[in-house]
């Protein structure tokens, strides 16, 4: 089991990419696919240009709890955990 | 846009949760307790670093599989206990750290709960260990002991209902 220190990572839906590769959700999807049992990612998003609706659909396919941690107007807090 | 609504964390919770304290294992505790089950949801294996002669807290650190608030309360009760004797540890209820925190969802309590919980297994073992015990300790488990145990213990009943695995934390080790 993995824990806290080792996994809490922070991805921003919200930044802007440079590239395709460098897109946060490129990101997340390989942070989740490395993910093992009791590891976490936080991440944060805009529900104008990525929906948590999107994150919840990633987060089933992969067997992933999902937390909204916090809602301030479009920005939306989400803990996802393995 | 998504249904979902996020739970009425405080500020304090969500400022632990995103740069909690003490996070991490400790190699040279001189004690650790684990609560909670990766089952229900929770888990927290709280190390502690004592003096043993003035049977003080030196230092604490917890690892935490659980939801924002658990990591909090975890953060939160590792920064309290610090420099603190132990009989003083002992006496911290889980309604002071919900309080600290600036007040616990009500389905959160039990994230309390299992911090303050894992604290005094941490404390028995200590003794237990030992040999001893003193006087302040009580021979029976504190509210918080128990609430844990019958935690852990409702979640590896029905897990054993379903016939699924579950790896429990209800057992101390250290």
């Amino acid at each position: 089991m993995r824990w806290l220190t080792e996994y809490l990572e922070t991805v921003d839906l919200r930044s802007k990419p440079s590239g395709c590769s460098q897109h946060p959700l490129v990101k997340l999807k390989k942070l989740i696919n490395q993910l093992r049992e009791g590891g976490a990612i936080r991440v944060v998003t805009d529900e104008r240009v990525i929906p948590v609706k999107t994150i919840e659909v990633i987060a089933k396919k992969k067997g992933l709890s999902l937390e909204i941690v916090s809602r301030e107007g479009n920005v939306v807090e989400v803990y996802l955990k393995k | 846009m998504s249904t979902r609504i996020p739970l009425p964390y405080s500020p304090k919770v969500l400022e632990l949760f995103r740069n909690p304290k003490n996070a991490g294992p400790m190699e040279e505790a001189t004690v650790k307790a684990i609560a909670g089950s990766p089952a229900c949801g929770d888990m927290i294996t709280l190390y502690l670093k004592i003096d043993e002669e003035k049977e003080t807290i030196v230092r604490a650190s917890f690892e935490s599989y659980g939801c924002a608030a658990n990591i909090a309360a975890a953060s939160i009760l590792t920064e309290k206990i610090k420099g603190k004797s132990l009989k003083e540890a002992w006496e911290i209820t889980w309604q002071e750290i919900s309080d600290e925190l600036g007040g616990l969802p009500v389905i959160k309590y039990h994230c309390s709960i299992l911090a303050v919980g894992a604290l005094k297994r941490a404390i028995r073992k200590y003794y237990d260990d030992r040999g001893t015990r003193p006087e302040w300790l009580p021979e029976k488990p504190s509210r918080e002991e128990l609430q844990v145990l019958e935690e852990e213990k409702m979640i590896e009943y029905m897990y054993k209902k379903f016939g699924l695995q579950v790896q429990s934390g209800g057992k101390q080790s250290g």
